[in-house]
């Protein structure tokens, strides 16, 4: 438990409205997205300037108390749960866009800001923001920049990382440090790079420079419907071998495909399809349209049953609404909703996602796909009942097995979720102890005493022994 | 101390392997100290090398293509010239994936040529010669004139192998394209200068070759109407490959040079735009592209800077620069990234730049309006790297600890200065 001390520092700095102890209130902060891990904190605690965060790491390292950040709670494997009897630090108060530097291309915000709200300031500039996770209406630049984020236009524009040219940081210690530079171009040791994606364990982001880009002149979006989705999936293989980079390139299975057509994010996919692909095309109109030929071309020769092109922007988003509802069109189906992450080569995804298919008709689960077919990233998606043990054991178990057929096809256990809780014990079947040395030893440089969110990413060197013998096991 | 290397590194590696050499490195430097050559011939072998020199604590500089020579030590302590010119191996090319995983002696070049029969290129360009290779060139970590299009070096990293000072060997991402998994330590290794880590082998990103790709050039008497060309094209034309301004060294012009990549319409199209925006439809000069310097290194004898600074400050920074200095400098800034790299001649190098202790008070009565308002990334003057901005204590504190945490001995050579 927090000593009261601690309390009684956190109220005199921030006020008792932005300090919460009640625990029927901190029931809301026991869990990010990912609701399988759940730990209540002892205190949560709303800074809203450098200052305050500095401060309240200060008197929780005194009090050798673990704490750990958070920014809207919408990540998806468990990197916010709290430390037993620890602080959680709440960012959604630090959330003013601070300088908005058009000629340069760059905005200086606080991380609470929300991903969709530093796009919507900046149009008007004929400018935009371009990392754009599927929570991107609700979650955090700070949560962001912990978890790497990624999103459907991350297949052209990069991620999170490529975006984020420096950050303000409160060290594990206390200490404040900036790194990186909005002088984008520079080189040397890249210790902002190594803090983006670190999930939050490596320091505390209080303001970050995000790169901005021009809005491109010409946006087309084409919905190819196929037979299955693994047809669709060799097209997307081909449009790749063939050089081609578009914006986005988004694959819908079957499943997916009838629970959004029956939800309110119907999006007028075709009911007969097996799956369907959304492609996106922006920049130069002349560079769109010769894309866009050659793209129907390959599509058509891998047997989509037709095309339907969007080019103005409510076409546009009608065709979107359905794989930005996805997630919430499936959690219609069941309490409970288990979003997988994985990569693999885009290559193998024809063979990768009928063997996913084939584990989760053993267990006797409902498997649904969308997914960012352009990089590989895929999200078997399990609906299920959270009460029901039996059933969990059963996703749980899915969840093992398709991250080794992942790992197997060459791949890796996140694209964009991160490790977080979730996926720690498979770490060891990824990487080598050495590897995973090495990660410790980059977290100690920063973390020395391990009180900013412990726990996370790395598992216990016993723990890497005991999940490659469990993982020798025939399943 | 030699000899006794010379028999320890030769038990290990055969004698072939290991050489007493000076070296040669095109620079009129101070005489380096004497070292060992050693040239494993696996990745295995280099290992080994790096375990036996923490056990002696030996310290060792890795080199590649020896096209980097301000990496090289100046310190005068005997040491190891650990060279990776037999990691040399693609390991696999995955052509229908755009990746590619190879090991660390591979010439830029050579892995180039191979790229070209799938249409495939790297997402960087090879600035330093012939010599350079890809762990060479990760471990300096600059960023070129593919950086607006393609993104930063550091970006284009899918995986990395290292082994660190105590002789662990280390891997880090993976052959995908997209990876959360665990810290990216490929950030840190690139740019490092082995600070951390020799590399031993990389996955790349790879990029297809353009369908079209041409230069279009607009030279300029006045500075100002270059300026003011490339303004406009910043603003309004958002889809060139490259917007650069150039000047040579003893050559009145300044150059507006545009790179226009991507389908052939594109780049018909863009080129369209670009005359009428900047000068109608007369003087047209339209070249092949070569994505390679604009304004190469006129020898090897000429001193760099390299500076990165905001799109915005280049025309101030130019304006305020002394015009005799200037017309005697051969100066590249990309207005779309703030990458400004100026060479010069060693005279006017030491007339203008190496009286001062450091570049801040250097340049601070050249450009007056902008002192100590830019980061320097850096220079090579006698081979000494000067840092711009003073590094916060805070910052060298984690440099330091992760330097101790992967090379306990400090076998490896020192951080850049960060």
């Amino acid at each position: 438990m927090v000593p009261p001390t601690l309390l009684h520092d956190f109220e005199r700095l921030l006020g008792p409205d932005r300090c919460l102890t009640d625990p029927g209130v901190l029931l809301a902060y026991e869990c990010d997205g990912l609701t399988h891990f759940k730990v209540r904190p002892s205190a949560v605690v709303f800074p809203t300037t450098t200052a305050e965060v500095q401060a309240i790491v200060r008197a929780c390292v005194k009090a050798e108390i673990p704490f750990t950040p958070r920014g809207a709670g919408t990540g998806l494997s468990g990197g916010a749960v709290p430390a037993q009897g620890g602080v959680l630090i709440e960012f959604a108060r630090m959330n003013r866009i601070l300088l908005v530097d058009a000629e340069n291309r760059v905005a200086v915000v606080q991380p609470g800001v929300v991903n969709a709200r530093l796009s919507e300031t900046v149009r008007p500039l004929g400018l935009a923001y371009a990392p754009d996770p599927s929570s991107q209406t609700v979650c955090t630049l700070g949560g962001n920049a912990a978890e790497n984020s990624g999103g459907p236009h991350c297949l052209k524009y990069g991620a999170t990382t490529n975006h984020l040219v420096a950050l303000e940081v409160v060290l594990p210690d206390g200490d404040v440090v900036r790194l990186g530079s909005e002088r984008a171009f520079d080189n040397g040791i890249d210790l902002r790079g190594l803090l983006i994606g670190s999930e939050g364990t490596l320091g505390l982001v209080t303001e970050i420079t995000c790169r901005l880009v021009p809005i491109p002149a010409r946006i087309e979006t084409l919905l190819a419907p196929f037979a299955t989705i693994v047809d669709a999936c060799r097209a997307v293989s081909a449009i790749i071998a063939a050089g081609i980079l578009p914006a986005a390139l988004e694959a819908l299975d079957e499943r997916t495909i009838k629970a959004v057509e029956s939800s309110v994010y119907r999006a007028g996919y075709p009911a007969n399809a097996g799956g369907v692909l959304l492609v996106e095309l922006d920049g130069h109109p002349a560079e769109v349209d010769a894309q866009s030929a050659r793209i129907r071309e390959i599509l058509l020769e891998h047997g989509a049953f037709n095309i339907e092109a969007a080019n103005d922007p409510v076409h546009r988003a009608k065709l979107w609404k359905g794989r930005k509802g996805a997630f919430g069109a499936m959690g219609r189906l069941a309490p409970d909703l288990y979003v997988q992450d994985a990569v693999v080569p885009r290559s193998k995804l024809p063979e990768v996602l009928p063997a996913i298919g084939r584990i989760c008709d053993e267990l006797g689960l409902p498997l649904a796909n969308v997914f960012h077919a352009g990089e590989g990233n895929l999200h078997p998606n399990i609906s299920y009942d959270g009460r029901d043990p039996d059933q969990v054991a059963r996703v749980v178990e899915a969840g093992r097995r398709i991250m080794m057929v992942c790992l197997e096809a060459g791949g890796t256990l996140s694209g964009e979720h991160g490790i977080g809780l979730e996926k720690q014990e498979f770490m060891p079947l990824l990487f080598q102890d050495d590897d995973l040395q090495s990660m410790r030893l980059a977290r100690a440089a920063f973390n020395p005493q391990e009180l900013l969110n412990p726990g996370k990413i790395l598992p216990t060197p016993r723990a890497c022994v005991e999940v490659r013998s469990a993982a020798r096991k025939p399943a | 101390m030699i000899e006794s290397l010379l028999r320890r590194f030769g038990a290990l590696l055969g004698d072939k392997s290991v050489k007493p050499v000076l070296v040669d490195d095109g620079e009129t430097a101070p005489h380096p100290p004497p070292c060992v050559h050693l040239l494993p011939r696996s990745q295995d072998e280099l290992v080994a090398c790096v375990r036996l020199a923490f056990e002696e604590r030996v310290r060792v500089q890795p080199v590649g293509g020896n096209s980097a020579p301000s990496a090289f030590r100046r310190d005068p302590d005997p040491y190891l010239l650990l060279s990776t010119e037999f990691l040399d191996r693609v390991i696999e090319h995955a052509a229908e994936d755009l990746t590619v995983t190879v090991e660390a002696g591979l010439a830029i070049d050579e892995l180039s040529d191979q790229l070209r029969p799938a249409g495939q290129k790297l997402p960087f360009v090879n600035s330093r010669g012939p010599r350079s290779t890809i762990g060479g060139h990760l471990a300096v970590g600059q960023d070129g004139p593919t950086a607006k299009a393609y993104g930063r070096l550091r970006d284009q990293i899918l995986g990395m192998t290292v082994v660190h000072g105590d002789g662990r060997v280390a891997r880090t991402g993976g052959r995908v394209v997209k990876n959360v998994t665990g810290f990216d330590l490929a950030k840190l290794y690139v740019g490092s200068r082995g600070a951390f880590g020799i590399v031993l082998q990389t996955t790349l990103r790879l990029r297809a070759e353009e369908r079209a790709a041409c230069r279009i050039e607009f030279d300029f008497a006045d500075l100002k109407d270059a300026l003011l060309a490339g303004a406009t094209l910043r603003a309004r034309a958002p889809d060139l490959f490259s917007l650069q301004l150039a000047h040579a060294a003893g050559k009145s012009p300044w150059r507006i040079q545009v790179r226009l990549r991507g389908e052939e319409a594109l780049v018909e199209a863009l080129g369209e735009e670009c005359f009428a925006l900047v000068r109608g439809d007369d003087d047209r000069r339209i070249l092949p592209d070569q994505t390679g310097a604009v304004a190469p290194t006129e020898s090897t004898q000429w001193r760099e800077l390299r500076a990165g600074i905001r799109p915005s400050e280049i025309a101030p920074l130019l304006n305020s620069l002394d015009s005799e200095f200037l017309s005697r400098v051969s100066f590249v800034a990309d207005l779309e990234t703030g990458l400004v790299r100026m060479q010069s001649d060693p005279e006017t190098w030491d007339h203008y730049l190496i009286p001062a202790s450091s570049f801040t008070g250097a340049l601070a009565p050249l450009t007056p309006a902008l002192t100590g308002d830019f980061d320097l990334i850096e220079a090579h003057a006698w081979n000494v790297l000067f840092p711009w901005t003073a590094p916060t204590r805070a910052a060298e504190a984690v440099v330091s600890r992760l330097k101790s945490n992967f090379d306990p001995s400090a076998v490896l050579p020192k951080p850049p200065a960060y």
